[in-house]
């Protein structure tokens, strides 16, 4: 797998309830991450100084984010977290992958539903613990993508996408969207003739 | 007499977004709107009401087509990315508008077209980048089943 800016991440959120929506995020564009690479090389140096590697940095990877922002000074009296265009701010680097994602909801009314992240929290699609969880996953993503040594981003990014059931793809949107209708489609229709599908994809009598 | 005093909602201009579905990096959220924010505009008719001798007969459209009018703040990065998105290509895809009203849906529109960048006013005194985004939305669903 080559990872590159145009590889996204999908992060499927499956409830206890049987609802469930995908979250399909874009990388940060070069401008943004040149803004933020202080505090995106130093996240990723604490990551793996504290052995936070795809098993533990992706639970955690936004927290850390934020408290190295803190600790990161700006200037004489400001730090990377606090302010507008801070990590924290309303146009700062959180906020930006915020901006970079849509979801996929499947609606009982009207079928499938595309909407952007920020609508699915301000609408409270997401719980608060699950978004905390998609801001970790994202921010580790993130980080992982494009401060890691080349050779070793494949590796973090697989491990992260295995640990987690997540998807990694190079498609767009709608193209991605349209596939994995197309599967669920396959899937259910499975289900449908004495099988049932597994959380991994495959499916089992 | 009915109620009067049922709860009449509130408004929430901190919702007002556009996502550009295939191209996120053209989403606006926020935060990167300048002070109007955006507008939807319906054109033409949802239904076409053809005159007879003795009444009229309704012919349900299955589209109508809309421009959103969004006005982005010219002093931020996102109106260059939107400029650049004018320089290499107006096709953008389907965009999805949220309004300011939790009450209302989102508005899903297909096969969108960056139509027009507005007069760029250069005195300084205004930070309106204002695009026109023209797409397709299906409405009359009905006609299908």
């Amino acid at each position: 797998m080559k990872i590159d800016r145009k590889l996204n991440l999908v992060i499927p959120l499956e409830r206890e309830d049987g609802t469930s929506l995908w979250i399909y995020s874009t990388p940060i564009r070069k401008e943004v991450f040149e803004t933020y690479f202080l505090v995106l090389a130093k996240t990723f140096s604490a990551l793996s100084r504290n052995g936070l590697d795809p098993r533990s940095g992706p639970t955690v990877a936004a927290l850390m984010l934020k408290e190295i922002a803190l600790a990161t000074p700006r200037d004489l009296e400001t730090n990377w977290l606090e302010g507008d265009d801070g990590v924290n701010g309303k146009t700062g680097l959180l906020a930006e992958i915020v901006r970079l994602s849509n979801c996929l909801v499947g609606t009982a009314d009207n079928g499938w539903q595309t909407i952007p992240l920020q609508d699915a929290l301000d609408k409270k699609l997401i719980t608060d613990d699950e978004k905390s969880e998609v801001m970790n996953l994202l921010a580790f993503f993130t980080v992982s993508s494009l401060i890691a040594p080349k050779q070793d981003r494949p590796i973090l990014i697989e491990g992260m996408a295995r640990i987690y059931r997540l998807e990694v793809t190079s498609s767009a949107f709608t193209e991605w969207a349209s596939s994995f209708k197309t599967r669920m489609l396959a899937e259910s229709t499975g289900a449908k003739a004495g099988e049932t599908p597994s959380s991994d994809g495959t499916s089992t009598s | 007499m009915a109620n009067p005093y049922v709860n009449q909602g509130t408004l929430n201009r901190a919702l007002t977004s556009l996502s550009v579905v295939d191209i996120p990096e053209l989403n606006v959220t926020t935060g990167y709107f300048a002070e109007q924010l955006a507008v939807i505009n319906f054109e033409d008719r949802i239904s076409d009401y053809i005159p007879t001798t003795a009444g009229a007969v309704p012919s349900p459209r299955l589209v109508q087509f809309v421009t959103v009018r969004a006005y982005l703040n010219k002093a931020q990065g996102l109106a260059a990315q939107w400029e650049q998105q004018r320089l290499t290509n107006a096709i953008i895809g389907d965009v999805v508008v949220v309004t300011d009203s939790s009450a209302l849906p989102v508005y899903y529109l297909q096969n969108c077209v960056l139509e027009n960048v507005d007069a760029l006013n250069l005195n300084g005194t205004s930070a309106d980048f204002a695009i026109s985004i023209r797409g397709t939305y299906p409405v009359n669903s009905d006609l299908f089943t």
